[in-house]
């Protein structure tokens, strides 16, 4: 058994020595199109071939031309869902024009680098915009209380570390849904809030926000060089955190591949972890791992 | 254009300075079209927002996870004028426009959700006069969390008679 781990050990080292950063990364995000197919019917069966074909072929991902019709495809799919699209469709959209214009460049390596970190800086300089000036009630940690009462995607999250129970989120949840024109019930349900989940809120609001300055500043090289140089683990961090709690693998999958595309061929260690966050976020998206662990301790 | 709006513009202009300094050697246009791009949306996408209510979850602006008004808070009413009001439920067919229209209640999507509405409800209401649709968001108070309706749109569309 030991001897079997060695092996299967030193042949994903010498697997991972071998790839090549730019090629991951864009293996990378066609596997992200491929696990979190995008768009409607008569779009999503172009973009499983392109992607799969791609992740098979290395002449097929390549091509400039594979590129500009998948960046073709994922704009006329948020064109075609215009305004429900995800921010992260827009993203998807902005990425694979990167790789295609970056083909076509002459230096396709630093143009791919540079886009990932322009993307992936701005894209967190915007989110960091609306969290600090533009929302009314994210820094009073309004948005996380609420949340972690309504989104059934944040329940496990909510009895694990809030401390609340079903009941008094099912409660909670019916408190924050008045009824129209005033009405009233004669029971009427009661917030539920534990002082758990009002302390994980506030956490939750002020870890969001430092991480996802710190990763603007790290990427936007507005921090100087020594910031510059910790871009990654930065990345790596909010990565690793957030996508635990936050159901939008897509967006943390196209964010390795972005990140990776930036690491120097000499970077191994910081290719790998890029790498195993990745799997990190497959495993959040498929095991409900919270819900589990907080049944567990439950009893 | 909104002030916040202007001064987000502003403030990407020495950012794309930075990084022009900073561009790999060949064509450099290509270099930053995509994150020209995700500016020029997210700049759109803000100035919606203050103008016409888009929620700030939509749009490419990357306001997701920043607020509480989006998808579940937000809400339409239906009213159909037949003269007295109304109320009546989103059709099925139509629902999908209807989640436009609550995301980015504007003239174009309310305008076209009345006149799909009218059309939908016409035999059964055959004095109808016009449809109304109200845009409700749902606000809550910092302290006890307090659940409070607003509303952010109230459309008007009257129904031509042959």
């Amino acid at each position: 058994m030991i001897e079997w781990a060695r092996k299967v050990l030193a042949g994903l080292g010498q697997m991972l020595a071998g790839l090549d950063v730019i090629d991951l990364a864009i293996r990378l995000s066609l596997l992200d199109l491929l696990y979190r197919p995008v768009g409607p019917w008569y779009i999503r069966p172009f973009i499983l071939l392109l992607a799969g074909l791609g992740v098979f072929s290395s002449e097929v991902r390549r091509s400039a031309l594979t590129w500009l019709l998948l960046a073709f495809l994922t704009g006329w799919r948020v064109v075609a869902d215009w305004p429900m699209s995800d921010n992260h469709a827009y993203l998807l959209c902005y990425w694979c024009l990167a790789i295609f214009c970056s083909r076509l460049s002459g230096n396709f390596r630093a143009s791919l680098a540079l886009n990932a970190r322009l993307l992936i800086g701005m894209a967190f300089l915007f989110a960091i915009v609306w969290k600090v000036f533009l929302s009314p009630d994210y820094l009073d940690g309004t948005f996380f209380r609420v949340t972690f009462l309504t989104d059934e995607r944040f329940t496990g999250m909510s009895r694990l570390i809030g401390g609340m129970s079903e009941k008094a989120i099912q409660e909670s949840a019916s408190y924050l849904e008045p009824l129209l024109d005033g009405a009233e019930l004669f029971d009427p349900p009661r917030l539920m809030e534990s002082s758990g989940l009002i302390r994980f809120a506030f956490a939750a609001t002020w870890w969001t926000l430092l991480m996802e300055a710190a990763v603007a500043i790290c990427f936007l090289g507005l921090g100087g060089p020594w910031l510059f140089t910790q871009r990654h683990l930065m990345l790596l961090a909010f990565c690793s955190t957030t996508y635990a709690f936050a159901p939008v693998a897509g967006f943390g999958w196209l964010l390795m591949a972005m990140g990776i595309a930036q690491c120097e061929a000499k970077c191994k260690t910081i290719k790998n972890l890029y790498l195993a966050c990745f799997f990190l976020i497959l495993f959040y998206r498929e095991i409900p791992w919270a819900t589990l662990l907080a049944d567990w301790l439950n009893g | 254009m909104h002030p916040k709006t202007l001064f987000l513009a502003f403030l990407s202009i020495p950012i794309l300075r930075w990084f022009s300094v900073h561009a790999p050697k060949g064509r450099i246009y290509l270099a930053f079209l995509p994150v020209t791009l995700l500016v020029i949306v997210a700049l759109n996408q803000i100035h919606l927002a203050h103008t016409v209510h888009l929620s700030p979850w939509k749009g490419g602006g990357f306001g997701m996870f920043s607020t509480t008004d989006g998808g579940p808070n937000r809400h339409l009413r239906i009213f159909l004028r037949v003269p007295s009001r109304h109320e009546v439920e989103v059709p099925q067919p139509l629902e999908d426009l209807a989640d436009r229209a609550e995301a980015l209640p504007s003239d174009t999507y309310l305008n076209e959700l009345s006149r799909k509405i009218a059309d939908y409800y016409a035999t059964e209401f055959e004095a109808m006069e016009g449809v109304q649709i109200q845009v409700w968001r749902t606000e809550f108070a910092p302290q006890d969390l307090e659940p409070e309706y607003r509303m952010i749109r109230d459309f008007l569309f009257e129904v031509e008679r042959d």
